[in-house]
């Protein structure tokens, strides 16, 4: 994906994402768990820094988000918590009590180090 | 992400773009990330101000938002750069509602908005001065 994009950058072109990544340095099952609790799109590899390096891209820096995600994380499940009154006028019971329990789970596997988040960028070469 | 898998998201999510947000949803999003665009994820308006700044936008730069949804971020950096954004998502619902937050914000004429998924970008190469996207792709 890194290079597909790479190649609709053009020239001194930027990059910048956050995402959510598995931590490194974990046993097969704690990486399972780490998979099963955080979003769809949590797969991403925790190497990002070679992976853009190996991609071409050039002037790259990363920013850990670990403790803002946990901290957003807790924000929107109280935030629903305290409306839920409210919100399960707009969807079900079920749903509401679903997403909250997929919210916890990710919250669950952020607090015990599964997962990460991090904003990386970079450039392409000025030609 | 596979086939598969964005089918799936594209059901959840259109499923939950073409909701009504209601207030309580709006209250809940400005107290989280400070900023109301129909998101519930984990990018703030701090963080999407951050990314900004690493793009070096500028008045008339080409953006692509890969992921946009209802168009956070990518049509809050054309909002405050003048930046032209072109942003991409499976759910059309989503795309439905910035399109006409794009329209409402005055900036529609800078802002396309493209059903695509990641695997297939449908864009000519060397066609953008940069790419954002939020916790969308591997």
């Amino acid at each position: 994906m890194l290079r597909a994009l790479k190649r609709l950058l053009r020239p001194s072109g930027r990059l910048a994402y956050t995402t959510i990544l598995v931590a490194p340095g974990l046993s097969p099952a704690q990486r399972r768990n780490a998979r099963r609790s955080g979003p769809r799109a949590v797969a991403s590899r925790s190497d990002q820094r070679r992976l853009l390096a190996s991609a071409g891209y050039v002037d790259i820096d990363t920013v850990d988000l670990t403790a803002e995600f946990a901290a957003t994380a807790r924000a929107w499940i109280d935030g629903w918590a305290a409306n839920e009154a409210e919100l399960t006028t707009l969807e079900s019971a079920e749903r509401f009590a679903e997403r909250q329990r997929d919210r916890r789970s990710q919250l669950r596997a952020v607090e015990d180090g599964l997962l990460h988040r991090a904003m990386f960028s970079a450039s392409t070469a000025s030609r | 992400m596979r086939s598969r898998d964005e089918s799936q998201a594209r059901s959840d999510f259109g499923e939950r773009y073409a909701a009504p947000t209601g207030d309580a949803n709006a209250r809940i999003e400005q107290s989280v990330i400070g900023a109301v665009w129909g998101a519930n994820g984990y990018t703030t308006l701090d963080q999407a101000d951050e990314l900004g700044r690493r793009l070096r936008l500028w008045p008339g730069a080409r953006l692509l938002d890969l992921g946009t949804g209802r168009g956070w971020p990518g049509l809050y950096l054309a909002q405050q750069t003048g930046c032209e954004v072109v942003g991409t998502d499976l759910p059309v619902e989503g795309l439905e509602v910035g399109r006409r937050r794009a329209h409402d914000e005055s900036i529609g004429e800078r802002v396309s908005l493209v059903v695509a998924g990641g695997a297939d970008l449908p864009f000519r190469p060397r066609s953008f001065d940069a790419v954002v996207h939020t916790d969308v792709l591997c």
